[in-house]
């Protein structure tokens, strides 16, 4: 105990007495993770990966499509008070002084006519908005992240600035809850400042910007959702500050305001946090080819009608070639030098600068004009003789656009591998708010290192390790909460619980659930029910193929035959027959069931199978993460790990499709048990109402929709019950002797009419019937109200005496109408009311 | 360029009525759009009188000044429609004086370039005239042809006469040969186009070489052909361009026409390129595919 174990590289431990650089971490850390060793470290890896898998926190796209989980490493980057402090100061006069800039250029642009920086830094960048020229900014800087590296001696340096629409804070938080959780002991006894203030502060400054029409202001983060690169972020940060996230379909601008579509019709917004670009924002003033924007929005906030934070136009402050003016502009609009400094600039449209740079391509790294998310920096270091050439011909092209910065040598921290302890260059990322009032800089952040030991720098967050930021000191220190006075914000959490992973309650004005989320839980709610229902039916399946595939002739062998049809009809995955005989010399028509079943547990390309469900319920679930606990990852990632490695083909599904059923029913539980009655439950509840009472028709229709010798008929019976979980029910009523009755009779009547049955079709209608409650819309309230009452009219002796053909008939009838009012809840509730856009231009 | 004509850089009075009228195959429920119409008061018009007409009503209009000083209107339409007209009317006078451009050959393009340069401008717009814009690039293939048609060891007056009429002389005007989308270099391979494609190639020139230059936006009086009546609707929109001189005064250049501008030609709007002053554009929300523009134009002398 207390010595590092062989294996663990000395670069670590020695790494304290090394005088040319800092000690990673203060002593009682240092200790700790010595302590660990190789295999404790690794073993905190996987905690943390797993961590990260149950919170559901994906960064980008795997070359497949599915989501990738965002990697995080153990070892936070841990700051004392005292370094801290002077890079909290720096950091603060930063984004004090990037508002000013920002004021300057939309407003009265004096910084441009003293020369104190070149026009063409403004104009000639592509972030610059002129149809945002005269809208007030004054602040509406909100929120502002920097890139900062380190020198050897401590010393900060900015990398670059993001001013567009920063994204990682959302991040930093759900890396700071899974490296709390994986380092318990150790994040209990570092003396940490917390993270959660920060949000409780960013909330309060969003309200504050109250446009003076309403009482109190309602926010909405717009983002682009589905497969953007920050789809992650912005639900997270939206769940963190309470606001809903909606996108630019949600959003309507009319009479005079901007509107959010919300199944309780329009609800006033006075806020709108943009996360995405600027120029995406309208597509009537600018891109017209987005789809991410809002008509009108640039004149809606030129009016006043609307406040958009970041304001448009504010990603010109992400300019590279602003390092060469930064000390005048901090001495011209502050009186004062920068208290943390770029790296050395050169502006090539200063003659000059330009020289230097063309003298020096080799040991600069080239930042064309603009964002440096869109147009990547060039290392000259890693351009051959030619490439430096053809660089060299377009920046004398166009010198204005280009500028040359000195390379800082990267920053190294460690993170644990395989091998042990690796230093890897890194960059970290703090948020600061900005606004009215003093900036307030996030006590953490997130730090990223690379991936690898081949890149000399560090790429973007997905190509990335993350790693938290810890900033000791916070006793004395009282967290930034703020209150204003005027408005009714969130009370400071109690200090007794400074709990990192507590939810926010909803604060200020609950706005209704958008359309668009309303959709989105619905279909969750069905995708996961009928992963549900397919595995259960497959569990049935897998057992008759098991007991009765080799006895052909035999009443189970023709009852697996119809499970198997059934299923055909149920999923319509088509069955492949393959002629060619397996290696043990069996022919392959035997093994196909089973490897049919497989497929249809694994397949997730396939529409129908359970993994296609479930991959659908994530995706739907991912949409209004912001809306759901965050129990429902844990759920969500346990599924998609049953079903990502399929076992052995010689192993039995059972177990697999066991724990899809378990992971389930702890989804329907957590629906039950968690989530408030609400729109968003209601929605959520009426999809997997929908699906089953669906799928139970279903069943029915091609289970007993034909008659068949009694032995199969009782087989096929049997296989239903258990598929609708009914079969114990079945018995009991089968004994209890009331009248003679029918078997067919008995599980009619418990899966069309039973109203105790939580399975029987009208105990889902009637579920139905009470979420729809919540749902303003009295058509809906109708049809559901006359598909009970025709429900309720199904005679189950009459269904079970008669011929098979008129039962098909009834069973048909009741789905036609469900089919009918899933449409108009579709049409009345859901986001395509919204018709499609035509951009005209004429001359 | 073709010799200016004494009477045409007379004082003028001019009534404009440019009417855009969209026609669509199913119903808008909701329309937002942008106008660049207001005529602006320049050194050489005066803006007399000035109105525009939006059918259906629309919820909302509302004008500001934007970034280049235009007048700018933002329209909103709830009620739903099949058909949108918006009309301008406009009263102005215009009185453009002639240019000696010989006056300004004692500069040669470079040099002229840093006088102009020097002289007093608003520094965002002469920035934002000099650098590339949307329409506008600045790439090797407009670089090659600047260097054929503003040379820039050439006296100054004299290049500006050569870029006009050499535009002039090696572009077919050919309705429909080009878009509103359409690049320099792609205007330069085919060799063909319209209005807006000419001024902005000189413009593309003339910044080239490092002058600021816009684009302009509107009018221009036509007359019949000899011994026919003027018809109704028969004038159109029209685009030019204009370059800041070293002694900080801008002049108006045709290349479609191979002239200097004069009081025939009535001013909207200008800015970098065509996407700053497009007169009209919008989003409309609708179940259509399809729309039929039709735009009328009439630009008729009144007495002074």
């Amino acid at each position: 105990m207390g010595v590092p174990v062989p294996g663990l590289p000395r670069m670590l431990t020695t790494m304290g007495t090394d005088t040319t650089s800092r000690p990673a971490f203060p002593p009682d850390i240092q200790r700790a993770v010595d302590e660990w060793g190789l295999s404790g470290s690794l073993r905190r890896r996987s905690t943390i990966r797993r961590y990260v898998e149950d919170d559901g926190i994906v960064v980008g796209r795997r070359p497949s499509g599915a989501p990738r989980s965002l990697q995080v490493d153990p070892l936070p980057v841990v700051l004392d008070a005292v370094e801290w402090s002077a890079l909290e100061a720096g950091l603060a006069q930063r984004a004090h002084l990037l508002e000013l800039l920002l004021a300057d250029v939309y407003g009265p642009r004096h910084l441009l006519e003293r020369g104190t920086i070149p026009a063409e830094l403004v104009l000639g960048h592509p972030g610059f908005v002129p149809q945002a020229d005269g809208i007030p900014t004054r602040d509406e800087l909100v929120l502002t992240a920097t890139d900062l590296g380190r020198a050897s001696d401590g010393r900060w340096t900015v990398l670059g600035d993001r001013t567009e629409a920063p994204t990682g804070a959302g991040y930093a938080m759900a890396v700071r809850r899974v490296t709390a959780r994986a380092l318990t002991a150790t994040h209990r006894s570092a003396d940490l400042r917390r993270l959660r203030g920060f949000f409780d502060s960013l909330r309060g400054r969003l309200l504050a910007l109250a446009s003076g029409t309403s009482e109190v202001s309602r926010v909405v983060l717009l983002g682009e959702g589905g497969d953007g690169e920050s789809a992650f972020d912005d639900a997270f940060t939206a769940m963190l500050l309470g606001f809903p996230l909606a996108r630019a379909d949600d959003l309507v601008l009319a009479d005079g305001r901007l509107w959010l579509r919300t199944t309780a019709g329009r609800e006033p917004l006075d806020i709108v946090v943009r996360r995405v670009d600027a120029r995406a924002s309208d597509p009537l003033d600018l891109d017209s080819r987005s789809s991410n924007g809002v008509p009108g929005l640039v004149e809606a906030s030129r009016r006043g009608m609307v406040t958009v934070v970041n304001p448009l136009g504010s990603g010109i402050l992400e300019n590279p070639a602003l390092g060469a003016f930064w000390s005048g502009i901090s001495r011209d609009l502050l009186d004062s030098d920068p208290l943390i400094e770029a790296p050395q600039t050169w502006w090539c449209g200063d003659r000059a600068s330009l020289s230097h740079v063309l003298a020096h391509l080799p040991e600069l790294m080239l930042s064309p004009l603009g964002p440096t998310r869109e147009r990547p920096r060039l290392r000259g270091s890693e351009l051959s003789a030619s490439q430096r050439d053809v660089l060299s011909r377009r920046i004398e092209a166009e010198p204005w656009a280009w500028s040359g910065q000195e390379v800082v040598p990267a920053w190294l921290t460690p993170i644990v591998t395989s091998r042990g302890l690796v230093e890897r260059p890194t960059v970290v990322r703090t948020f600061t708010l900005g606004g009215a009032g003093s900036p307030v800089v996030m006590p953490g952040g997130l730090a990223r290192a690379a991936s690898d030991d081949q890149r000399a720098g560090v790429g973007t967050l997905e190509q990335s390790i993350a790693k938290d930021l810890w900033v000791l000191g916070s006793a004395g220190v009282k967290e930034a909460v703020e209150e204003f006075a005027s408005i009714r914000v969130a009370s400071p959490s109690s200090p007794s619980t400074p709990d990192e992973a507590s939810e926010p309650r909803p604060r200020g004005l609950a706005i209704a659930l958008s359309n668009r989320s309303a959709e989105d839980l619905y279909w969750f709610g069905r995708y996961a029910e009928r992963a549900e229902a397919t595995a259960r039916l497959l569990l049935v399946a897998d057992d008759l193929v098991e007991d009765h595939l080799n006895r052909p002739g035999t009443a189970g062998h023709e009852a697996m035959t119809v499970v198997l049809d059934a299923i055909d009809t149920l999923t319509a995955v088509r069955r492949e027959r393959l002629l060619s005989t397996s290696d043990n010399g069996q022919p392959d028509a035997v093994r196909e069931p089973l490897s049919h079943l497989r497929r249809l547990v694994f397949d997730a390309a396939r529409r129908g199978t359970i993994h296609h469900a479930v991959s659908r319920a994530g995706q739907a679930a991912g949409e209004v993460r912001d809306l759901l606990s965050s129990d429902t990852w844990m759920v969500l990632s346990r599924l998609e790990r049953h079903l990502t490695d399929p076992p052995p083909d010689e192993e039995r599904l059972q177990p697999v499709l066991l724990s899809v059923v378990e992971s389930l029913l702890a989804l329907a539980g957590m629906s039950a048990e968690g989530l408030v009655r609400d729109a968003s439950w209601a929605f959520f509840d009426a999809g997997r109402r929908m699906e089953r009472s669906q799928e139970t028709l279903r069943l029915l229709r091609a289970m007993l929709g034909q008659a068949r010798r009694p032995r199969v008929d009782a087989f096929a019976l049997e296989a239903t019950l258990r598929t609708t979980d009914s079969i114990i029910s079945h018995r009991r009523r089968l004994v209890d002797g009331r009248g003679r009755r029918h078997e067919l009779e008995i599980a009619l009547d418990l899966l069309l009419v039973d109203p105790t049955n939580p399975r029987s079709v009208l105990y889902q209608l009637t579920r139905l019937q009470s979420d729809l409650a919540y749902v303003p819309e009295s058509s809906l309230g109708d049809a559901t109200a006359s598909l009970v009452t025709l429900t309720r009219s199904l005679d189950p002796r009459q269904l079970a005496l008669g011929e098979r053909a008129r039962l098909v008939e009834a069973l048909t009838a009741v789905e036609k109408r469900l089919r009918a009012l899933s449409q108009l809840l579709d049409s009345t509730h859901f986001t395509h009311q919204v018709r499609s856009r035509v951009v005209v231009e004429g001359l | 360029m073709r010799a200016a004509s004494e009477k045409n850089h007379q004082t003028r009075r001019y009534k404009v009525k440019h009417r855009t009228d969209y026609t669509y195959d199913e119903e808008v429920t909701a329309s937002y759009g942008r106008a660049v119409l207001r005529p602006r008061d320049t050194p050489t018009q005066r803006v007399i009188r000035h109105q525009i007409e939006v059918t259906p009503t629309p919820n909302t209009l509302l004008e500001h000044v934007d970034f280049f000083g235009n007048y700018s209107h933002y329209l909103e339409i709830h009620t739903p429609h099949r058909q949108l007209d918006v009309t301008k009317h406009a009263v102005v006078n215009v009185a453009t004086p002639m240019t000696d451009l010989a006056r300004f050959d004692r500069w040669t393009v470079g040099d002229g370039a840093a006088a102009a340069a020097a002289a007093p401008y608003d520094t965002a717009l002469r920035a934002a005239f000099t650098l590339p814009s949307a329409l506008v690039d600045q790439g090797d293939a407009v670089r090659r042809f600047a260097a054929e048609a503003f040379p820039s060891d050439a006296p100054l007056g004299r290049a500006l006469d050569h870029l006009v009429s050499f535009i002039h002389a090696e572009f077919r005007y050919t309705p429909g040969a080009t878009t509103v989308h359409t690049t320099l270099p792609e205007l330069l391979d085919a060799r063909a186009g319209v209005c807006q494609d000419f001024a902005q190639l000189a413009i593309g020139c003339l910044r080239a070489q490092g002058y600021a230059a816009r684009y302009v936006s509107g009018y221009l009086e036509t007359q019949p052909p000899p011994g026919q009546p003027k018809l109704e609707g028969a004038d159109a929109t029209h685009a030019w361009l204009a370059v800041m001189l070293p002694d900080g005064t801008w002049l108006d250049l045709d290349p479609t026409n191979d002239c200097a501008a004069d009081s025939r030609y009535v001013v909207t709007a200008w800015g970098r390129d065509y996407r700053d002053v497009a007169p009209l554009k919008g989003v409309i929300y609708s179940e259509g595919a399809s729309s039929s523009l039709k735009v009328s134009v009439d630009v008729t002398r009144l007495p002074d």
